[in-house]
Formats: C-alpha cells, structure tokens, sequence
C-alpha cells in the first residue's frame, strides 16, 4: 500500500460524495413563549468585536436592541436574568453572501415559479429582489443559528443579472419582517443562459456592458427630460433600466461574483470601464491577483466553497501534461500545494491590507461554513480576523454598520453564546439571539453505543481523508440487518448507493460512484471503523477511518 | 548544446515534479538576451545561413548571419547541426478559448470579444511543435461571429501578458453550411446568409448615420442626448471604417464571389477567407480583391461542401498571386503544421522558403503583424523553432521553441507523461 497515493479519479469520485448530511440539530422553539423581551446576561465573559473582550460582564437586552453592555451594569427589575458564568458572548456571526432559501440566479431556476415573464428571463432579471423570492428553510435556518449566524446577506448564485441582494435577520416567524435591507446591491456573474443569448462568457460580458451602457443611457434621458420635459424625446422606463439605475449612478453597489484569476482581473477592468462602487463576490482565486485587487483596495467577499486543486488556473504551469483516457494520472504533488494556497486565501488578502468578509456562497450546505473557517485558519487566518470576517466586515458590506457586527449599546441583540471558543471544534452553541429573541441551542444528541459483542454499524458516519488533492470528509449513512448493510454515501453531486456486509468485526462495503467502483474494508471497533478504500479501477488503495457521528437515524 | 536553464536540474533533483515548473515560472521575467550559434537559420525572407548565428537583445533580433559578434554576456545556444526556422504562426485556432467557441444562440454577435485562457495545456502540446503565435477565432456557428485574439504562447505568464501588442482587431465570418444548418434560426439558406450580411451592414450605415448626425447637432445644442450605443452595430461601424480584419469562413468558390461583392458595395476588404477549398477556382477574383486564403493542406471531403477540393491548392492560388497560409484549425495538428507546409513543395512544387511562408510570414500577414514575426529579420521578434534536422524532413522535431528570446520549450528539459509515471514508480519503490 503506497502512502497517500490516492488517483486523481478515485479522489474525484469520493469527492462526489462528501460533504454531505450535515448534522442539521433541531432547534427548539424560542425558549419561554416570547414574554420576555428583556434579558440580562450576567457574568459573562463578551467579545465585544475582535481584539475587545471583557472578561467578566452583563449585557441588556431591551425590545430587540442592546440597551447597555459593561462589567457594572444596573440590572432592571424586568428583565429575566441569566446567569452566564462560563460562557462567552460573541456578536451574532453575519454569513454576507448566502444562498439561503433562494432559487438559482441563472437558467437552472427556469420553472420555479420566480421565473414568469413579469420577472424577465431567467439570469437576465436585475430586477428580481432576493428579498421576494426568498423562500425559508426552517431546517437551513436552524443549522445555520447553531453554528451562531444571526444574519445573512440574501444573494443569488450563478446568471448574468440574477437580482439584487438582501440582508436577512434569522428571527422566527414572517420571514419578509426579518428583512433588514433590501435592496442591498446589484448582483453580476457569468454564468451564460442555457438556451439563448448570452450563452458564452463571451456574450456574458457583451450582454453586461450592453445592460449597463443602456442603463447609463437611460440616465441621460431622465436628466434631459427633468431638465426640459416638453422638448426632447421621453425616457422610456423598463424594469430592468430602473433597477440597474441607481448602480451606474453609484448609489447602490454592485456585487460581482466572480471566482477564476482571469474573471476577477476581468470584471475589475469591467467595473472600472462602467465606474461602479463595486465588491467582488467569491474571489476564491483571489491570491492569484492579490497586487491588482490591493491596489483597488475594495473589500472583497471570499467564499470558502474551495475549489478542487485540479480546476484552479495555473494548475497546468505545474503539470502541463495529462494522461492519456485508461491510464492513471501521474502523482499530483503540486495540489497539496494548490489546496494549502486555496485554504490560506483569506489570510493571504487580508495580509495585503484588503479587507474580507467571509461566506458560505456556493457551499452545498451554508452550515460548514464553521468547519471552512477553521481550515482558513489553519492556513495562517487569526481569530480577531476571522471574527472581523464574519461580524464587522460583512455588517459595513451590508450597509448595516450601525447596528450589527458588535456588541455595543444600540445596535440589535445579534448574539451567539458558546461554551468554549468559537471556533473550536468542539464549540457549543448554547443560545443564540436574534434581535433579542432567544434561541435555545440542543446538546447533541447522544451516540447510540453498539450492544456488547456484536458490531451494529447502523447510523451516520463520518470520514475525513487525506489524499494528495487535499483533505476532504465523507458522510456515510448505514443500516444494518443481519450481517446486511446498506446505506448510502451522499453529496453535492447526488446520493450514491453503498451496500456490503458484515462479518464478525470486518465490514465490505462497496459502492459505484460516476462509473467507478469503490470498495471499503475496514474493521469496526464500537464507534470507529478503520481499513482501506481502494478501487479495482485502479492500482492504489490508501488508509480509510471513520467515526459514528451523532443523530443517526438507527 | 549549452544549457541555458542550468539551474533546472538541480531543481528536478530536489522536488521531482513541482519544483522545477515553479522555478520555470520565477524565472520568467520580461524578454530576454540569447544567441544561437552555428546553426543553419532559415530566414525564409533572406534565405538560410549556414552555419548562422542569430543573437537577440530584449526580445528583438539585433543581428543574424554568418560572421556576427555574440556580445559578452549574451547566453548561448550551440546550434550545430541543428536548423532554426521563425516561430511557428498558426493562422487559426481555436485553443485556449475560455467557457466558449461559439455563441450559438444568435445569428450575429460581431460584439463579442473572444475570452482567452492562459493554461490550457494544448498551448504547451502546441509549443512543442514549435508553435510560437496563434490567431484565436470565433467558431463558425455564426454569420458573423466575435472579435478575434491573436497571442503568443507565453506559457505560464498572466493572460494579459500574452496578447501580441500591435496586433490589428480582426472579426470572424462564416459562410456555407456551418451557420445555416443551426435549426430554429435565420438563416437556413445560402441566400439568407447574403441577407443577413446586407441587412446588417445596412443598420451600420444607418447607425453611423445617426451618429454623424449627433455629432453635428450638438455643437449646436451641447445638451443633447447622445444616441443609444449599441455594441453590435458600432463593431460592424469599425468593420465598414475598414477598422476591422475581417476573416470568412468559407468553402466554396460561390459564396466566396458572394462575400467580396458585398465587401466591395460595403466599401471594405475581405482580409482572409479561411478554408476556401475552392479558391483554386477563383484566384483571379481573389487577386483582384485582395483577400487570401488560409487553407488545409491535403485535409477535405468531411462535409458537403468540402467534396471540390485538391491537394494542388495552395500552390495554384499562390502562383497566381493569392497570398496562401496554412492553418490548423485544431489542437492536435498545430503540433506538426511543419509537415503540412511540407506539402506545398509536394504538390505543385512549390520553393521551399515559399511554403514556410505558408506557416510563418504569410499566417502573420492574415493577422497583420508580419511586422513584428515570422521570419528571422533584424528587428523582429526573436521567435524560433529550433530543429534536429531540415524542418521538412519526416524525421524532424522540434527541440526547443522560443519566444522573444526565452526559451519556452526544450525538449530535454520538458515534462512528459513517461517522466511523471517513472518519478511515481520510482517514488513507489521509495515507499517500499
């Protein structure tokens, strides 16, 4: 067995499944019916916003909003009093660019029913408000309020003019009530139409320039007709013009998602060329221009939806040559070099002066956004900085620096209490407020023990494999009955069934992913199961460990 | 031969397949200084030097001859027994197109403007054929497609440090069967094609009319709204203004006739018909207008409208005063354009220095900066393809490619896949 020598299909076939059934923990209902909307939080240690902690103090909250926050604060006679000994309070964490509830932005939202002709073709709809479209998730929600999001910005993933963000609290109840801001920015990408003009990032670009070059235009007319209303021909008003008005008159910014070395320095030249108060969106090549986006010094949204290390740009400088269909790839040393690069990104701009914002857009699910984090910082990202990422940053992107991103008197009750630090792997998330209504956070739930003598692999798995492309995990979901084990291992690409069997403490499994076959063999020891994954495929078999994760469905 | 990139090794030794492509990319910083010595040079417009010497300063050729000083410092490649001919031009690609060779979805789209990639690996599988400079086209879909890119295969620089400064805008055209056989679209005849040509040269004309007339009215009235701008009609304006290189696709002998006497009542020149299987036809109504012909070789017979066509071609339209180049239109046989201009001398006999025209002087012409490449002047660019023998001999390869003095390509130096799956073997047997 080679150490680590794992194909690069094989890998790719694994990555199919990862990522999958992230343990979504129920929230209860807001705790104690919602009388109370005065707190006090005593004896708390506050992260008042990175690199400011109080070690011991109290924080009030009143109808919604922080009303004081110190180590002596006079506590009122109504407020319900929680005592906080042992926990830190930490401002709610802000997820900026987050594809929550929404439908695509380009042509894969086609039928949805957002998608009629009112709203305009399909990622061609700047027109299009994430805050209407928006469709909660209760389920999305919960996950993401126990990892200590209070807020998300609302954007569209994908189009060409797929709609104009939001920024959306996650209280309960009417979902267009905890709408903080909308519209908060005009929403460019380049992903072309399926079925029609613009298809190509070629044409993607020409439509933009041409939308915007109208839009500028239609601005003229406007100022010409106020100018002197019974000369001159009349503005013609489309939905479309009226929503891209005020971003090519800089009164509403303008998003770029944009991930790729070459998009970026392209949708810079573009912006530039159309005078846009712009901030790129994505930017997960972003070491790759450091200098130019330094130079431009705009804060930028990074997205920690790593890219694979075989689809980076340059990845071919390294390696130019590729084998031949039948034959194994050569040994890809060069992509734990590009996957330790893609992970250290956040660090790598913020150590050029460019200020980041941290965010789930593109994950296949929002709530690893925590686990994302924690791989950026192993990759040289600070605490206070990736706090900064997730609370101030994004809250200024919002628009919404005054009231969100810290922990100060007057800015609304956003909260997230933890036992333990906040990015520590085994944080807990204890509450969370949300405009000072309080969110109770459930333990996990109990691993359920095998009986003794016999091995049960029923319940959820999880597995964390290191290859030469990078460290990625697995989820797997199993049943047994008898020595009978199936199950699944599921991801962003779709489920792949998994099926095997049990004999004493040894486990087969074998499971067919994108024309591959996989095969498992480990030896089960209570909660941990250890051994190989090889393929016939191929000639290579690397070391395989999984644990039992909590909430298995046994 | 002396190695220029001595520190190489040391890195192949150190870190098998990463290092030395890191050090490759470090090391590359602007043109450089180089001479190649006591080889046989191919001027292809001078005619070729035997044991020659070429030396490049900044990227630019500084002198070549029998009898020229290599300046102190200069390094130096032994070209003994070697042949160095100019980088090879290919005069129309498709590789290294980014998310797109053809927006298929509309008829007309001269607003495109194609998007390039600077790590596509067939650029590096093209350096090895001594490939140097690529006209990168719009496919043929569309009656009018996008606006072109020509760039150097400056493999492993940024992309913007790839475009070839000076290098005219061209637009590519199509004609025939290509943009009619696109079902649910205008046009689906060779008569809607010549339709669609005329009816959008005529909005041109009408929205440079409109912008003449904008112009003139608002030195009476500074106040006046300036007309919508419209990307598709203003770059059919700079095709009319003569602006733009137009290249057509086309086939047949017909459609060719078609297209100059619509170039001739719009008041602009075809600059290249690419393909035209048939012009052998017509080289006297190419002369006349001044269009030539990228062509194939001995490549026909795939479609319809490719059945009329001979190997005799190019030498045909060539002796009769049609300027002929040779293009590959595919990223497998721009690796040995070398032997497809080889052909010229086999049918019909064509000189030797006037087929590798064909693959160098004549290709940069279709995209006008036979200024700046495609033979070995002083003055030009110091692009080369350096040979084990005569480039039209069958056995020939490439050695080394270079480009504006730096060394691109060494064949003893390059990563190969047999490289990269020893290194794991042996890295296998290290495990062990």
């Amino acid at each position: 067995m080679t150490r680590h020598a794992l194909p690069a299909a094989l890998v790719g076939a694994l990555l199919l499944a990862t990522n999958a059934e992230a343990q979504i923990q129920r929230v209860q209902a807001p705790a104690d019916g919602q009388e109370t909307t005065v707190y006090a939080l005593t004896d708390a240690r506050i992260v008042v916003m990175p690199g400011r902690v109080m070690e011991r103090g109290t924080i009030l909250i009143r109808d919604g909003r922080i009303e004081a926050v110190g180590p002596q604060v006079a506590i009122p006679a109504d407020a319900h009093r929680l005592d906080m000994t042992g926990h830190t309070v930490y401002p709610g964490l802000i997820d900026v660019a987050s594809t929550l509830g929404l439908p695509p932005g380009g042509s894969a939202g086609a039928g949805d029913g957002n998608n009629d002709d009112a709203a305009g073709v399909p990622g061609l709809q700047a027109r299009r408000l994430a805050a209407d479209v928006y469709r909660p998730d209760d389920s999305a929600l919960d996950a993401l309020r126990a990892i200590g999001v209070t807020t998300v910005g609302l954007a569209f993933k994908g189009g060409v003019l797929p709609g104009r963000s939001a920024a959306l609290n996650l209280g309960a109840g009417d979902p267009h009530l905890q709408i903080l801001r909308s519209p908060v920015a005009v929403q460019v990408a380049l992903e072309g139409r399926r079925g029609g003009y613009p298809a190509t990032l070629m044409a993607t670009q020409a439509y933009l320039r041409q939308a915007f070059l109208d839009a500028g235009h239609y601005r003229l007319q406007l100022q010409a007709f106020a100018r002197n209303p019974s000369g001159g021909p009349r503005p013609v008003h489309t939905a479309e013009q009226q929503a891209l008005l005020p971003a090519v008159s800089g009164e509403l910014a303008v998003w770029i998602e944009a991930s790729r070395e070459n998009d970026l320095k392209r949708m810079m030249a573009f912006a530039e060329e159309m005078g846009l108060d712009y901030v790129l969106l994505g930017a997960q090549e972003g070491y790759r221009v450091v200098d130019e986006l330094a130079a431009e010094g705009r804060p930028v949204i990074v997205s920690l939806d790593f890219p694979a290390p075989g689809a980076v740009t340059g990845r071919a400088f390294h390696s130019p040559v590729t084998a031949a269909p039948g034959q194994a790839m050569p040994r890809a040393a060069a992509d734990s070099m590009i996957t330790r690069a893609l992970h250290a990104n956040p660090a790598t701009l913020l150590g050029a002066g460019i200020p980041i914002a941290l965010s789930s857009h593109g994950l296949f699910q929002p709530a690893d956004l925590m686990d994302r984090v924690r791989l950026a910082m192993e990759a040289g990202l600070s605490a206070d900085d990736a706090l900064g990422a997730l609370t101030l940053t994004p809250a200024r992107l919002l628009g919404l620096e005054a009231v969100l991103g810290s922990i100060e008197a007057g800015k609304l009750a956003n909260l997230a209490v933890l036992e333990g630090d906040l990015f520590a792997e085994d944080a807990q998330v204890r509450h969370v407020f949300v405009e000072g209504r309080r969110f109770d956070i459930p333990d996990r739930e109990p691993t359920p023990a095998a009986a003794p003598g016999e091995v049960n692999v029923s319940g959820n798995w999880h597995a964390n494999i290191s290859s030469p492309m990078g460290a990625f995990s697995l989820q797997i979901r199993l049943q047994q009955e008898g020595n009978r084990v199936t199950g699944q291992l599921t991801g962003p690409m779709g489920p792949a069934p998994v099926q095997g069997d049990v004999d004493g403490a040894a486990v087969r499994l074998s499971s067919s992913m994108a024309g591959l076959t996989l095969r498992i063999h480990v030896t089960v020891d209570d909660n941990r199961m250890s051994g190989t994954v090889s393929s016939p495929d191929f000639d290579e078999t690397i070391p395989f460990t999984a644990t039992r994760t909590p909430g298995g469905d046994s | 031969m002396i190695r220029v990139l001595n520190g190489l090794r040391l890195g192949t030794r150190l870190a098998g397949g990463v290092l030395l492509p890191l050090l490759l990319l470090m090391s590359q910083a602007a043109a450089q200084d180089l001479a190649i010595s006591g080889a046989t040079i191919l001027t292809v417009t001078d005619g070729t030097i035997e044991n020659g010497t070429v030396v490049v300063r900044n990227g630019k050729i500084t002198a070549v001859g029998q009898d020229v000083p290599i300046p102190a410092g200069v390094p130096v490649i032994d070209g003994s027994g070697r042949y160095v001919m100019p980088g090879i031009v290919d005069a129309h690609s498709h590789m290294a197109m980014d998310r797109g060779v053809n927006e298929g979805s509309e008829t007309v789209t001269p607003e495109l403007i194609i998007d390039m990639r600077n790590d596509d690996p067939q650029l590096y599988r093209a350096l090895a054929g001594g490939v140097t400079t690529i006209h990168v086209l719009h496919g043929s879909a569309n009656v009018i497609g996008a606006q072109n890119a020509v760039i150097k295969l400056r493999w492993g620089h940024p992309l913007e440090d790839m475009y070839v400064e000076g290098a005219p805008r061209g637009m590519k055209f199509a004609l025939g069967e290509n943009p009619k056989r696109s079902t649910g679209r205008y046009p689906a005849s060779r008569m809607g094609i010549e339709h669609t040509l005329r009816w959008w040269f005529n909005q041109a004309r009408e929205y440079m009319k409109e912008w003449d007339a904008y112009e003139a009215a608002r030195r009476r009235n500074p106040d006046l709204v300036p007309p919508r701008r419209d990307l598709r009609l203003e770059a059919l304006a700079d095709v009319l203004r003569g602006e733009i290189l137009t290249h057509v696709h086309a086939y047949r002998a017909d459609e060719m006739i078609m297209m100059m006497e619509v170039a001739d009542e719009f008041g602009f020149t075809v600059a290249t018909f690419q393909h035209g299987l048939e012009g052998f036809k017509i080289t006297n109504e190419l002369a006349a207008h001044g269009a030539a012909v990228s062509a194939f070789a001995d490549n026909w017979a795939y479609k319809v409208e490719a059945f009329d066509a001979i190997p005799h071609a190019m030498y045909l339209m060539w002796s009769r005063g049609v300027r002929v180049s040779l293009n590959s239109d595919s990223g497998e046989r721009t690796r040995r354009m070398y032997q497809e201009a080889a052909k010229a001398m086999k049918y019909g006999g064509m000189p030797e220095d006037e087929a590798l025209k064909l693959i160098t002087l004549y290709a940069a012409a279709d995209v006008g900066i036979d200024h700046l490449v495609g033979s070995i002047e002083v003055g030009k660019d110091g692009d080369f393809a350096i040979f084990n023998g005569p480039p039209f001999a069958p056995a020939s390869r490439v050695e080394m490619t270079i480009i504006d003095g730096r060394v691109y390509f060494d064949r003893e130096e390059a990563e190969t896949l047999e490289k990269q799956l020893a290194r794991n073997a042996a890295e296998r047997e290290d495990d062990r």
